[in-house]
């Protein structure tokens, strides 16, 4: 029976969720009118604020390197830690929480979809993944990931009346319930090679087989294990081969659920993967890193390749995503390569970036949407500088980030990433990098000319409202700023990064 | 002035904010704010020329290479990036040109620029603070974020008031520069990590620390391959040169002005002040390769120039055929050679420049840049063709002209190249191939064009009475004056470069003094070479004079 300790306050943010999430679920069974939803809709974000709040308080009352447990089992195994790791890690997804509430007012309006149970879900998703990026064993962790999957099901099928919403979501359920499935086989067998679940315990006994028999002496079943459930994490990260359900997923659901999607979840998974392999399995380093470092290449190579095939902004989007996902896939790479923290720093912070300039791109999208339109052909893109060109100003620094020309935060990501690789000596993996990111600039600016070369012939009229548009310059200031002075922020994610210590 | 560099720098940027609060119908207001700030900003750039001696005096008191130097500050600590600017004389010389070439350029888009004129002005003054950036950088990563925010405004340039097949030309010429550059961004990172056993376990960005580095040999080959890639996709060298012809082509006239001015000359500044005094050894190795390449770039630039119908594919390629020129020049790595580079990028800015401008007279009347449809344009256009024969003498390297100057130098260089060196023989025999065709291509089109009887009726008809206006006139006295000065006079041109050229030679010569004693020879005795004083330098000047003065009279 696990307990708590007295260091319990410092899980107050995912109280906080919690507690505000079950309202929702509660308040969407009353009867009431669009005040009431609107209502439902604040409180969601103010919420998810005050859950900022919390983990930032948590963040500053924590030392460097500290790391406290949290939920401690009967024999003295941690489940659940809070360290700077997890608590930056908390904020992206808190940031991208509360940035695509504020994005989904006006598609919620526009779909004439508003309930209760959306901010439940968004919000329960994101519990899920704060106990992802937190947890310290393979059980605790796998729950957390569960309750972010189911509730992320659920959001992408959030509009049952529309065919494609629901044919991608329910690949995504199938293939995702699977690979939930391989997740527990492998930590089975993980388990079965080195008599525990918890993190700690399995380097401990790692360490000790690696000293006394050398690496010949890690077993087939942890090989096999570490292969299988190394499959579970790059599905919800989204990583090739385990991608097919993407596209289909992002293109069905709603606007600012895909955006989601690309942002909190694929973080999540990273998180996971960074405690899974750093913390727990980088002994065997020698086993993954090869294994990752040929997913990240598929990942860039056909992520990049395929999205300069697509008609739809947002499967365009989904595959970029998918080349994103295999950057940052390169520090963890080049952190199993040489242990040191800097492949973490180069992933955190490519998360963070990401998240800003993707849900920024999203939100364009967004904002073209109106009634009977999605807004995602590039033809809706057609002349935007004419009509709003501080919009196409937003999307253009959104654009140039995501393909990393500076002076933007996704250039700063790519740059830290280049450096983890230069420093793990894994030349090819920087290579492909930098070619694959010249294809990548290719369909970003295809969108680019939509916006700035074509004329529309019928330009519709699009509406922001206040929430969107704070939303984005939320996102195009913090673009810029990770881009123009990146100092604080990578003093910032450095922290995180000792987690590798 | 404290802080010149930045000032010069991002006032560009600063206008192009101003620019955005204008109404958009309000063309006529943009365009005289736009083009005089473009003349302020030149007028500002006069400092650093005419106050060269005590700023380098200053900087020599404080033993540093760079005047109106900036910094080094810390910009990202933890990952030592420094904001540093400063110049040599080398840069200096090539942001007085882009500020000369910018006045000009933003003055001749008043009539030929018709549609979204505010968007127009805004990308040519952001494209001003990107390049200025990049010659006054001495971080690398400060110098790559301008190498790469350059990129977005010549893209809309080309990709918004090119020719009709503009799209493609647009999105060529940035991939092309981006694969380039990301490449050349691992480069740098491999010289980034060494930098910590000079600068006491810290790694940094700085220029001055990254020039204390001394990679071995080995490496030095693959981050130079890395720059190489960079550097030579803006030069352009042959092969690499496919972009240049469509981009130029498609971009309108201040484009093609900048284009050609400027930008190539990013290229071949990044060979002088990266690739050659940082990895010198990898220099000696690539140096068959690279001179290999820049030959070919000359001679068959040249070739292609002679068979275009088209006058400003026609100008393109005899672009690829100048830069291989400068290439040639810098890589005989002789302070002559390097020199009459240098000279070489800036005579292509003007002469080139210019030719891009009048071909844009001409087709603002015509609308239609084909060869063949002209001939006889002496006779209606007078004026115009005592133009186009100064700006095609002065392209050819006609003595008295600037063009001249370059040639003769980067000859001079060859022949001084040292012999351990392959071409060491040979290189003069191709680059005066190379002038012979240029000579060619250049008064051929001259005889197409101006010459013979008017055959097009169209010709007659837009042309005949409607010689250079004034604005036109007023955009090419300057280079036509400054070709003449050049030409005739260009030692105070010359010795600005004086040091900057011997620190890039001093860093070269024990890698050519390896290479010579491998091969059993001995280096000369008249160049005994130390580590400041370079005697060379002096040697070069009086023969560029001597001629200059006899077709004066």
């Amino acid at each position: 029976m696990p307990v708590l300790n007295h260091f319990w306050h410092l899980m107050s943010p995912e109280w906080v969720l919690v507690i505000f999430g079950t309202l929702f679920l509660v308040l969407s069974a009353v009867p009431g009118g669009k005040n009431l939803r609107v209502g439902i809709g604040v409180l969601a974000v103010a919420g998810m604020a005050v859950a900022l709040a919390l983990v930032f308080q948590t963040l500053t009352a924590l030392g460097p390197g500290m790391k406290v447990p949290v939920l401690i089992g009967l024999n003295g195994d941690v489940g659940l830690v809070v360290d700077p790791f997890s608590q930056i890690l908390k904020v992206i997804f808190l940031v991208g929480g509360v940035i695509t509430l504020l994005m989904s007012f006006k598609s919620l309006e526009v779909e004439k979809a508003w309930t209760g149970e959306y901010f439940t879900f968004i919000t329960f998703a994101i519990f899920g993944m704060m106990v992802m990026a937190s947890g310290n064993d393979l059980l605790t962790l796998w729950v957390g990931l569960e309750t972010m999957a189911l509730s992320v099901y659920v959001l992408a099928a959030y509009l049952r009346r529309k065919e494609h919403s629901v044919e991608g979501a329910t690949k995504y359920f199938l293939l995702g319930a699977f690979s939930s499935g391989f997740y527990l086989y492998g930590a089975s067998l993980i388990y079965g090679a080195t008599g525990s679940v918890h993190l700690d315990a399995i380097r401990a006994s790692l360490l000790q087989s690696v000293e006394q028999g050398g690496v010949k002496s890690i077993g087939f079943p942890m090989g096999a294990g570490l292969v299988i459930m190394a499959v579970a994490l790059l599905f919800k990260a989204a990583l090739v081969p385990f991608h097919w359900w993407t596209p289909d997923a992002y293109e069905g659901a709603i606007t600012p659920v895909t955006a989601f999607m690309s942002v909190a979840p694929k973080a999540a998974a990273f998180a996971m993967a960074m405690r899974i392999f750093v913390v727990g399995l980088l002994p065997v380093s020698h086993l993954w890193v090869g294994l990752l470092a040929i997913v990240a290449i598929l990942s860039m190579a056909w992520g990049n390749i395929a999205a300069m095939l697509q008609d739809n902004v947002k499967r365009m989007l989904a595959y970029s995503s998918i080349a994103h996902a295999g950057y940052a896939l390169i520090g963890l790479v080049a952190t199993g390569a040489t242990g040191t923290d800097q492949g973490v720093r180069a992933v955190v912070f490519y998360l963070l970036a990401y998240a800003f300039m993707n849900l920024g791109a999203f939100g364009l999208v967004i904002y073209l949407q109106r009634d009977g339109s999605a807004g995602d052909s590039f033809e809706d893109f057609d002349g935007l500088v004419r009509r709003r060109p501080w919009m196409a100003a937003l999307m253009i620094v959104f654009l140039l980030s995501l393909g990393g020309i500076p002076p933007t935060a996704g250039f700063m990501g790519k740059l830290l990433i280049f450096y983890a690789a230069v420093t793990a000596k894994l030349y090819l993996l920087a290579v492909v990098l930098a070619v694959t990111s010249v294809i990548g600039m290719y369909y970003y600016f295809r969108l680019i000319l939509h916006m700035f070369l074509k004329e529309a012939e019928t330009p519709a009229e699009v509406q922001a409202g206040r929430p969107l548009a704070f939303a984005l310059s939320l996102c195009g200031l913090f673009v810029l700023a990770i881009g123009l002075y990146g100092q604080p922020f990578v003093d910032w994610v450095s922290r995180a990064a000792l987690v590798v210590r | 002035m404290p802080y010149l560099l930045s000032i010069l720098t991002y006032l560009p940027l600063l206008a192009a904010v101003v620019v955005v609060f204008f109404p958009k119908d309000q063309t006529k207001a943009i365009k005289y704010f736009t083009t005089g700030f473009f003349f302020v900003e030149f007028l500002l750039t006069l400092p650093l020329w005419f106050g060269w001696d005590s700023a380098q005096a200053a900087a020599g008191a404080a033993h540093s290479m760079w005047a109106f130097e900036e910094g080094p500050t810390p910009w990202i600590a933890s990952l030592g990036v420094t904001y540093h600017m400063g110049i040599d004389g080398v840069s200096m010389l090539l942001v007085l040109l882009t500020n000369f070439l910018g006045v000009l350029a933003a003055w001749s888009g008043w009539e030929y620029i018709k549609t979204r004129e505010k968007e127009y002005y805004i990308w040519l003054l952001i494209l001003q603070t990107g390049m200025l950036g990049v010659f006054c950088s001495l971080d690398f990563f400060l110098f790559y974020v301008f190498w790469e925010v350059m990129l977005v405004p010549m893209y809309f340039l080309i990709g918004i008031w090119g020719g009709p097949n503009k799209l493609y030309a647009a999105i060529k010429f940035f991939l092309y520069t981006l694969a380039g550059s990301v490449l050349m961004l691992v480069g740098i990172l491999v010289l980034y990590f060494r930098t910590g056993a000079v600068n006491n376990g810290v790694n940094t960005f700085n220029l001055d620390v990254m020039y204390k580095v001394a990679l071995e040999s080995g490496l030095q080959w693959w981050v130079f391959g890395a720059f190489f890639l960079g550097f030579a996709i803006k030069v352009p060298m042959f092969p690499f040169h496919t972009w240049l012809p469509d981009a130029h082509v498609e971009a309108p006239t201040a484009g093609s002005v900048i284009l050609a001015g400027v930008l190539l000359k990013m290229g071949t500044y990044g060979f002088y002040r990266f690739a050659l005094p940082l990895l010198p050894d990898a220099t000696l190795r690539w140096l068959p390769f690279l001179m290999t390449l820049a030959i070919i770039g000359v001679i068959y630039g040249a070739m292609v120039s002679l068979v275009q119908k088209d006058m400003k594919k026609l100008v393109a390629y005899s672009s690829v055929s100048h830069l291989g020129f400068c290439m040639a020049g810098m890589f005989a790595l002789t302070t002559a050679g390097i020199k009459g580079s240098v000279m070489q990028m800036i005579n292509h800015g003007i002469s080139t420049g210019g030719l891009f401008l009048l071909v844009g007279i001409v087709y603002e009347r015509m609308h239609t840049r084909e060869i063949k449809l002209y001939g006889g344009l002496a006779k209606l256009m007078p004026v115009y063709a005592t133009f186009f024969m100064i700006i095609t003498l002065s392209s050819i390297g006609l003595p008295g002209l600037n063009g001249f100057v370059g040639e003769i130098l980067i000859l001079l260089g060859a022949y001084h190249m040292s012999a351990a060196l392959l071409f060491s023989k040979s290189l003069i025999f191709f680059l005066a191939g190379g002038m012979l065709l240029g000579a060619a291509y250049m008064l051929w089109l001259y005889q197409r064009v101006f010459f013979g009887e008017v055959t097009n009726p169209h010709l007659e008809e837009h042309c005949k009475g409607h010689d250079m206006k004034a604005r036109e006139w007023g955009y090419m006295i300057p280079l036509v004056l400054v070709a003449f000065w050049i030409g005739l006079y260009p030692k105070p041109v010359l010795d600005k470069m004086d040091k900057s050229v011997a620190f890039v030679i001093s860093r070269m010569q024990p890698a050519i003094q390896k290479a010579e004693a491998a091969k059993g020879l001995t280096p000369p005795p008249v160049t005994p070479i130390t580590e400041t004083v370079i005697p060379p330098a002096e040697a070069a000047v009086p023969p560029a004079e001597a001629p200059a003065q006899a077709p004066a009279h």
